[in-house]
């Protein structure tokens, strides 16, 4: 198979692990209260996102992930059939499986060439495969729904399992140039902004996300767009550099600030603002996590896992806290992105010495 | 209910109080950090990579275990309902598992060290962020 063709598959499979986290995540909004419901989350999420720098500290040095990629998909089915009957094993499993996926998948779409496409492709249908698996939360009113609906969810990962069965050409991936765990040696203070920078730019993400929370077709349009911005910045960091473009994405993220944030089709700036803002925001992943493998050379696991893990944990902390402080949702997304964007301007000059 | 369960201490999730949450929070990582540094030595950014790292698989099992026995979950999401000596028994057993979880996970992450060896620095370090735990459920409990 040819190189954009695996980071097709990756994506796809992607968007099918997403999906099925949000299908479960979901579930969770019919059987359970909604002091356990959040609890649940929470603990998904630690899995799910900080599990990852847990995982990536015992990979091997190199490895053949299609089996990991085949186990995945069979164990995101299994977790689907287990909503109903053992729903926190459900959680369990899914979290597992999103945890190692994403760190896998994300260390197999890294390109040998440095090239940030391919971390776009596979990183864009995550949310949009999220938002269709809410989508089917709104049709558990009425709980016998989700047998019906767990059937579509573990037939699309028995398909992934095929595809990637058949389509996935197995190619060892190295992950460790030399054999010892994980360590921060040097740019340390220039890998924690980026870090940093990474969760700001989740916890705007998280915003944006919550404030669309019950709009399923908003959700699934944010999808769709964030899907095409991711794309769109890992084409545009290979052409003019991952850390000048996304300082320059961040900029125009918070253009849109001007404008309400909500998705609203009764409010077309305000949808159109939004869209905007996303688009922007979510084309900086490729290239912040191009960033992070330029200082983990050496191992990428522990920059996918931090890009893709534990970044996005933090970004979630952080955000759950000011939640509880009421702090307005527009203020907080505002602060992050223009703190994102005075974060990333020390970053673009430094390494320009360091790399 | 907000959200405040997150926390790098397996009994961390009972405070409520959203500033204690998130000085614990940041507090836990620098303490245990240090004393492990103390303790073992090696590079201290090392050092606080691992106090994250066992924090965090204590967080994940702690989470999960609770939240799949309803009585637990009960205790932890009625925190404030219960009786004080109650809230002391659960920190209690809060402490033992994130002994028992971040003592296996500390020995993966470092295989040279024996169990015995890493345990002084573990319970030391336990001991001080669960010290601030209690004087946070203190203050929340009878100063707000």
């Amino acid at each position: 198979m040819q190189k954009p063709g695996k980071h097709l598959l990756l994506g796809l499979g992607h968007g099918v692990n997403d999906a099925i986290s949000g299908y479960i995540m979901g579930g969770l909004l019919a059987m359970f209260s909604s002091n356990q419901m959040l609890i649940a989350i929470v603990a998904y999420n630690a899995l799910a996102f900080g599990g990852q720098l847990l995982f990536a500290n015992f990979l091997p040095s190199s490895l053949k992930p299609k089996k990991i990629f085949l186990a995945c998909f069979f164990l995101m089915g299994i977790g689907v059939v287990l909503l109903t009957k053992l729903t926190m094993l459900a959680v369990f499993i899914t979290g597992l499986t999103s945890a190692i996926y994403h760190l896998i998948g994300g260390i197999a779409s890294v390109r040998n060439d440095e090239k940030s496409w391919g971390l776009g492709i596979f990183a864009a249908p995550g949310f949009l495969g999220l938002a269709i698996g809410f989508y089917f939360v709104r049709q558990f009113n009425i709980i016998n729904y989700i047998h019906a609906y767990s059937f579509y969810f573990a037939a699309a990962a028995l398909i992934s399992l095929l595809l990637f069965w058949v389509l996935y050409k197995d190619e060892e991936v190295q992950i460790t140039s030399k054999a010892k765990n994980i360590a921060i040696d040097k740019h340390q203070v220039i890998m924690l902004l980026i870090v940093f920078l990474i969760s700001l730019r989740s916890l705007a993400w998280d915003v944006i996300h919550y404030l669309n929370l019950h709009k399923y077709e908003a959700l699934i349009l944010v999808g769709v767009v964030a899907f095409l911005g991711k794309i769109f910045g890992g084409f545009m960091a290979d052409r003019y550099g991952a850390f000048k473009y996304t300082l320059y994405a961040l900029v125009l993220s918070f253009i849109p600030a001007f404008f309400p944030l909500s998705v609203s089709y009764s409010e077309p700036f305000g949808e159109i603002g939004t869209l905007i803002s996303v688009f922007f925001l979510q084309s900086t992943i490729a290239p912040m996590t191009s960033m992070l493998l330029q200082f983990f050379k050496s191992n990428k696991a522990f920059a996918i896992a931090l890009s893709f893990g534990l970044a996005i944990f933090i970004g979630m902390v952080i955000f759950y806290g000011l939640q509880a402080l009421n702090i307005a949702s527009s203020n907080i997304i505002y602060t992050a992105i223009l703190l994102s964007i005075v974060v990333a301007i020390p970053i673009n000059n430094k390494m320009k010495h360091v790399v | 209910m907000n959200l405040n369960l997150i926390i790098l201490d397996a009994a961390g999730g009972l405070i409520v109080i959203p500033i204690f949450f998130i000085l614990h929070l940041i507090i836990t990582l620098f303490v245990e950090g240090e004393i492990l540094f103390r303790y073992l030595g090696g590079k201290r950014n090392n050092r606080y990579l691992q106090a994250l790292m066992i924090n965090l698989a204590s967080l994940i099992v702690g989470m999960f275990l609770f939240i799949s026995f309803d009585d637990f979950s009960r205790h932890l999401v009625d925190f404030f309902g219960l009786s004080i000596s109650e809230n002391y028994f659960l920190v209690l057993l809060f402490f033992i598992l994130t002994i028992v979880i971040e003592w296996l996970m500390l020995k993966l992450l470092n295989q040279s060290l024996t169990f015995r060896h890493l345990f002084k620095p573990l319970f030391v370090m336990n001991i001080s962020t669960y010290a601030l735990l209690a004087f946070f459920l203190y203050v929340s409990k009878n100063l707000l």
